[in-house]
């Protein structure tokens, strides 16, 4: 989503987002998350993703692994609950 | 209807018991005379030589049993052919020497004397009438003897060298096929039914949900029939005899050690009965295991009962520093309880430890029989241990079902097999369909015999 900015003085409508110059060289840009639709459940356990108020926030998302092979599966493939399927 | 069968067969058999019921040998009959070679073919070269009584008008019965069970009842018989090699010892001892086939004791078609000798026996084609199939389920050769006038003082001896029965018959029965497919669209597993459909006009269907009972549609009418599903599992049982023994660190001390030789080969088969090894000496506790070949148990296994006969005495009961001990192990784990033969007796006995955890078959690779003997500990004379075990079948199901009443003098039993669920995976835009899966619990891959149930509500699933 965009927001509508002033930045000295002068006004900026619809900018989904800004670049700013960073101490010691270099740029950083930073963009507006307020329209995001994440949520914890819906996000791979593990990983992470900023809510629409800006929290940093690790997803939970679990998955059983389904396998594929033509031999009957090693002892040490997958975890309980995954599934092996062969051909 | 349910599709007819028909069968046009043709059954080739031999005599295969004497009917003790029925025959009737008024003197000694076969004593050493070799009755069951008279249960050969009609080419045979060995006699069955029954003695018949002294005395004029003596007579002996003697019944020879055919079994043609196999011969479905309702069958058309076609024709039958009775082959019979036989003679007498003398034409001058009998006034009657007959051969014919009965229903029983019924006799069917005609007499034919037996016209060879003992020596020099003749094959005979029997005249045999006509006949049912429920009458052949009980087909029999009758052997007629009557002691003549002259002659009579001395027993005598007819022979039979065997006979052959041939049965050609037709049949027109019912049989069921049965089919069933249980489609399972990607990871999504909620198959709306499971269709079983009987061959020809019989069609059941059965929901998925109420396994238990099927309609059967035959001629119009609904037929209630139970129908049960079953885990179709082949299964074994494996036994090992113990092998090498292996002192446990610091488990043996004090002066039974001379008699520890004597443990080396013990332990081969739990039916042994001579004590190799008991141990001695104040203060000696002896700790010592044996170890347990399992490797050759299928990794797909799933262990039903493990035990161990284990046969031994306790040498004294008469102190508490007296006992001895066995037990299954599998390393740190125990797999049964400890059992004291000291509470058992100082007689020889066989005694069997019972797994009280079934072991995975991880574990049966270190399984072991553990003993501890105390002071004057025991004998331990052999041992052997059982593992039971059931693998499953690539084809995970079959069903078996009873239909009643289908007509008014028919009951009909189907066994079927068959009936394989499948899972489909859409791969690359084209669904691929399989039929073993494996589902991992506590750490083992385990075989899905029900295919519907592989996947958890609630659980999202990725492919690797």
């Amino acid at each position: 989503m965009a927001q509508n900015i002033t930045i000295w003085g002068a006004s900026y409508s619809a900018v989904p987002a800004v670049t700013l110059p960073k101490t010691g060289g270099g740029t950083a840009s930073f963009t507006d998350v307020t329209d995001t639709t994440a949520t914890a459940a819906g996000v791979a356990n593990g990983t992470y993703f900023y809510t629409a108020a800006g929290v940093k926030t690790q997803g939970s998302l679990a998955f059983s692994t389904i396998y594929t092979g033509s031999t009957t599966p090693s002892s040490s493939l997958g975890s309980n609950g995954d599934v092996y399927i062969q051909s | 209807m349910a599709t007819p069968i028909s069968i046009d067969d043709t059954l080739t058999g031999h005599p295969v018991s004497l009917d003790t019921t029925n025959s009737n040998f008024p003197g000694t009959y076969y004593n050493n005379n070799n009755i069951e070679n008279a249960f050969t073919d009609a080419s045979s070269s060995t006699r069955a030589a029954p003695y018949t009584n002294t005395g004029s008008g003596a007579t002996t019965t003697m019944y020879l049993n055919f079994d043609c069970s196999s011969i479905p009842s309702g069958s058309t018989i076609k024709s039958i052919s009775c082959q019979v090699k036989c003679g007498t010892q003398g034409t001058n001892y009998f006034s009657t020497r007959t051969v014919q086939m009965s229903s029983g004791t019924t006799v069917k078609g005609n007499a034919t004397t037996m016209s060879g000798s003992n020596s020099s026996p003749k094959t005979h084609t029997l005249t045999v009438g006509s006949w049912t199939a429920d009458e052949l389920h009980n087909a029999k050769l009758k052997f007629y003897i009557v002691r003549g006038s002259s002659n009579t003082t001395t027993e005598a001896t007819f022979s039979i060298y065997g006979a052959t029965l041939t049965v050609s018959y037709s049949y027109n029965g019912y049989q069921y096929t049965i089919t069933s497919s249980s489609s399972v669209s990607g990871i999504t597993t909620s198959p709306a039914s499971q269709d079983i459909m009987g061959g020809g006009e019989g069609i059941v269907r059965i929901d998925a949900d109420s396994l238990g009972s099927a309609i059967v549609k035959d001629n119009g009418t609904n037929v209630t029939s139970s129908l049960v599903r079953h885990n179709a599992e082949s299964g074994g049982t494996k036994s090992t005899v113990l092998g090498a023994y292996s002192l446990t660190s610091g488990g043996f001390n004090g002066s039974g050690a001379s008699y520890f030789s004597g443990l080396v080969g013990a332990g081969v088969d739990h039916t042994k009965t001579t004590s190799n090894y008991y141990s001695s000496g104040s203060g000696t506790i002896a700790v010592f295991t044996y170890n347990l070949d399992f490797t050759d148990i299928p990794s797909n296994a799933t262990i039903t009962r493990v035990y161990c006969e284990v046969n031994g005495h306790a040498e004294s009961t008469s102190n508490s520093n007296e006992y001895m001990c066995v037990q299954l192990i599998s390393g740190s784990t125990n797999i049964s309880s400890e059992l004291n033969f000291k509470s058992i007796g100082t007689s020889n006995s066989t005694q069997t430890l019972e797994a009280t955890t079934i072991p995975t078959l991880s574990q049966l690779e270190n399984l072991q029989l553990k003993c501890r003997l105390g002071y004057y500990g025991g004998a331990i004379n052999g041992a052997t241990c059982y593992v039971v075990y059931t693998v499953p079948s690539s084809n995970p199901y079959y069903w078996t079902y009873t239909i009643s009443n289908i007509s008014a003098d028919h009951t009909v039993l189907v066994t079927t097999s068959g009936g394989i669920q499948k899972i489909y995976l859409k791969v690359n835009g084209s669904w691929i369909e399989y039929t073993t899966v494996y589902k991992k619990v506590n750490g083992s891959w385990v075989l899905q015999s029900d295919l519907s149930s592989v996947f958890d509500s609630g659980t999202n699933y990725k492919l690797n």
